[in-house]
């Protein structure tokens, strides 16, 4: 990336100015509106070309074939304060304009495999990420994982950066107090979390398996279940990043029939468990067990 | 088949005062099956209260904002929502009608609004039980201006006191509402449920209405409560279609614990037919 803002945690340009410039970031000007737009929303629209996306007070967002992103910050906002949408929602519009696929999920790695976390926002995907780190797997994305088929082999799971987003509970739970970086937004009690990362981490990791994090409650007591094959898809278009920009990019029916292919190749699970975050451990050792017997069979 | 036209109908209300029951009412009547409709299911579109709505109708993730950014956003959201929509959707929600600044949070482009209401003194019986709470703690509540619910699944909403709660809600005139009162609806649901769907400008059949009430009966409700369990009860709640009795505070609340709800809201009480004790 070649960008004139400073990007948080473990998104660095690349300092030397060596490698391809891939995705190029500025500040500028942004129309409030795009011409013959196809898909809209409340606050956003796109074309073929290009996406926009305008937050009142906040800031307009203008991601244009799949290469520039323009940031217009609103009057008496701070640059730092909306990064945090320039590597979320405008990054994944670059990335959907370029065809890619991307899973509101966190991954982490174990013995080479990645494994998905889909949830929603406050799930508690990137706390459960760190404390699956805790126990020895490598982190491989906090928030957004871009899907990368791969002919008849599993699909390939990008790295989103690998710094975590979490909640001051959170960093405690976890023992990461030690890895706290900057607040994602200035007035929000959440961190970028930049944990320790091995050397020659792979920026890319075959998927094994994607859960859909759930709730435990008195009817629906902790487990882990398979799902049958359309609540999977029901549940991985669900969870696909932006889901609405997905459809504007790739069409519906494409998106669908990419959903099909990924389930093809990849089981999904349901995994319930206890909200309480003192008992985060016992997710991680259910988890731990399940990958045991998915490798043995 | 019942026809309800198509647009965003708000089923508000303060929390405990028969939203659930409504919708289930109307979901049945929709439904119009030989069935009850599966309380896990009602076949709703996602709710406008829900934080993957938000983020889906949005592209931002409502944990990324403080409450000023989703009070300027829901409006937004919700009008847009509303304009484009071909279907009926009756719509749960628990939100005062306006923000901290006396702006819609629900945006104005809704066909109308059901405000349920119901006797703060059985409110407070059923809060109690519902949010695990002591009856001391849930009357502060109910006279707290600033107090809040959120869940994983939902947006924070700013709920604020009772009191205040329905005279935003029976005071504008934005959004044409119909008041519907929780005993109102016990004591003939059958004919309440005519009034509603006349309100909203719906066609049922007398044989349609009889067959929702059958459906959403207290009785069926527990049934499948206890057989499948329900959603959007709370954890370590036991039941959530628990007891519905009018006048159950009698047996519940301490007279200085009826004083006290008395003591705030008489006069809104008065308005809606609760008569004081004291």
């Amino acid at each position: 990336m070649s960008s004139e803002i400073a990007l948080p945690a473990r998104m660095e340009v690349d300092p030397a100015g060596e490698g391809p410039v891939d995705v190029v970031i500025d500040v500028g000007h942004v129309p409030s509106c795009l011409d013959h737009p196809t898909h809209r929303g409340a606050t956003w629209m796109a074309n073929d070309q290009a996406f926009l996306l305008d937050l009142p007070d906040i800031g307009r967002f203008l991601c244009e074939d799949g290469q520039r992103i323009t940031v217009c910050p609103a009057p008496v906002t701070s640059l730092d304060d909306i990064l945090v949408f320039v590597t979320g929602t405008a990054l994944g519009a670059i990335l959907y304009q370029r065809k890619g696929l991307l899973l509101h999920a966190s991954a982490v790695v174990r013995d080479g495999r990645a494994f998905l976390f889909c949830g929603q926002s406050g799930a508690g995907k990137s706390t459960l990420a760190a404390a699956l780190m805790r126990s020895g797997c490598d982190i491989l994305a906090d928030d957004v994982c871009a899907v990368e088929e791969n002919g008849d082999r599993p699909p390939m799971i990008h790295s989103d950066g690998r710094a975590l987003r979490l909640y001051a509970d959170s960093i405690d739970q976890v023992g990461l107090s030690d890895a706290v970086g900057a607040r994602v937004r200035r007035r929000l009690e959440k961190f970028h979390v930049a944990p320790p990362m091995p050397d020659n981490a792979p920026e890319s990791v075959p998927l094994a398996a994607v859960y859909m994090l759930a709730d435990a409650d008195t009817a629906f007591p902790p487990g882990i279940d398979r799902l049958p094959t359309l609540e999977a898809a029901q549940s991985l278009l669900h969870h696909t990043y932006r889901r609405q920009l997905a459809q504007a990019y790739c069409g519906h029916g494409m998106l669908a029939l990419r959903t099909a292919a990924l389930l093809s190749r990849i089981p999904v699970f349901s995994l319930r468990r206890p909200r309480e975050l003192a008992r985060l451990q016992e997710t991680v050792t259910q988890l731990r067990s399940h990958w045991d017997r998915l490798g043995s069979g | 088949m019942a026809f309800f036209p198509p647009g965003l109908v708000w089923l508000a209300s303060y929390p405990k005062s028969g939203n659930t029951w409504v919708r289930v009412l109307l979901a049945n009547l929709a439904a119009g099956k030989a069935q009850p409709a599966d309380i896990n299911n009602l076949a709703e579109p996602f709710t406008l209260l829900g934080r993957w709505r938000f983020a889906d109708d949005l592209l931002v993730e409502p944990d990324l904002l403080d409450e000023q950014d989703i009070e300027r956003l829901r409006p937004l959201q919700c009008d847009f929502v509303a304009g484009r929509l071909t279907v009926p959707f009756f719509c749960k929600t628990h939100d005062r009608f306006t923000d901290r600044s006396g702006r819609p949070i629900l945006g104005m482009r809704a066909l109308g609004a059901l405000y349920m209401v119901r006797d703060p003194r059985d409110v407070a019986v059923s809060l109690h039980h519902h949010a695990s709470l002591s009856l001391e703690a849930t009357i502060a509540a109910m006279n707290d201006p600033d107090f809040r619910l959120s869940s994983r699944v939902q947006l924070r909403s700013r709920v604020g006191d009772w009191a205040g709660h329905v005279l935003e809600w029976t005071g504008q005139t934005l959004v044409r509402t119909k008041v519907v009162r929780y005993e109102d609806l016990r004591e003939d649901t059958a004919g309440t449920l005519g009034g509603i769907v006349e309100f909203l400008g719906g066609r049922v059949t007398e044989a349609e209405i009889q067959r929702a009430v059958a459906h959403s009966s207290l009785d069926e409700l527990q049934r499948q409560e206890a057989t499948k369990g329900f959603r959007e009860s709370l954890p370590g709640q036991v039941r959530f279609f628990r007891s519905g009795r009018v006048g159950e505070w009698r047996d519940v609340l301490t007279a200085s614990q009826v004083r006290t709800i008395e003591d705030r809201f008489a006069p809104v009480m008065a308005r809606l037919g609760y008569r004081p004790e004291g």
